[in-house]
């Protein structure tokens, strides 16, 4: 598949499973988030697995510490998500989650792993932080 | 408590960043990461699910978490792919930019309609993931 083709289909699948956190509050599903959420990662973790033993590497400690602080987090994530997505508007959850989030990553970036920013990085933060300012007031 | 939520949401979603970040840095294997992300988390929300007593069955909700799975799952890949076939930056704008569709979504479907104040947020957020994306660009040249 060519880069634009998996491009694409990124940006579909990834927009299509925020429409499916909030589809469950919509289908009136919001009592059975955890039956949810524990069939879409039981799926992923057997179709991941296939990658993962084909590629036939050792596994690492790092791969087992970080992909547990990272499975720990999404679920969460998830979580919190579907429930304010049921409680409040789309179009003020989505953006105001997934720009709080790069701007945390970001900022962490800069401030943990010494990463440098320019200008159109500072300009970006200072959009996402007064586009959270309007969204969420 | 929505507020909460959404923080929490804010919080635990950048954590999750942090991770990928932990594992480049870690030159950690992406599918074995993956594979252990999927993992731990179907654990945490079985044990979520049996001390809350939520782990009520429904048909629906079978099926939409199987329809999300394959999503997560086909999304984390094809990103995954065209990471390694183009420019990181490129790739992660443009997954970013996804926030589009739910909110389409939630306008068209679902009737919710923002304000004028939101809609300029909105084009804020889109404004600060295209400019962040260019700085992640000119980082990596």
């Amino acid at each position: 598949m060519t880069y634009r083709r998996l491009l694409a289909l990124s940006f579909v699948l990834n927009g299509l499973l925020m429409v499916g956190m909030k589809a469950v509050g919509e289908l009136r599903l919001s009592a059975f988030i955890p039956i949810v959420l524990l069939f879409q990662y039981v799926l992923a973790t057997v179709l991941t697995s296939k990658g993962m033993l084909r590629s036939r590497k050792p596994i690492t400690h790092a791969a087992i510490w970080v992909g547990a602080l990272a499975g720990i987090s999404s679920a969460i994530g998830m979580a919190a998500s579907i429930a304010v997505a049921n409680m409040l508007p789309g179009y003020i959850v989505f953006p105001v989650i997934q720009g709080g989030t790069l701007l945390i990553v970001v900022l962490v970036g800069l401030a943990v792993f010494r990463e440098r920013i320019g200008a159109y990085g500072i300009a970006g933060i200072i959009a996402g932080a007064a586009a959270i300012v309007l969204l969420s007031g | 408590m929505s507020y909460l939520c959404m923080i929490l949401a804010v919080i635990a979603f950048a954590v999750l960043g942090v991770t990928y970040k932990l594992s480049d840095r870690l030159a950690c294997h992406k599918q074995q990461v993956n594979f252990f992300m999927f993992l731990t988390a179907s654990v945490a929300v079985l044990a979520w699910g049996v001390l809350t007593r939520q782990l009520l069955l429904s048909e629906r909700a079978v099926i939409l978490g199987l329809v999300m799975g394959l999503i997560c799952c086909g999304s984390v890949v094809a990103f995954r792919h065209a990471a390694a076939l183009g420019r990181i930056s490129t790739s992660w704008t443009v997954i970013n930019l996804a926030l589009v569709l739910p909110v389409l979504a939630s306008i068209l479907v679902w009737g919710e309609m923002p304000s004028p104040k939101h809609c300029v947020g909105l084009a804020l957020t889109l404004a600060a993931i295209v400019l962040l994306g260019i700085d992640i660009g000119r980082a990596q040249e």
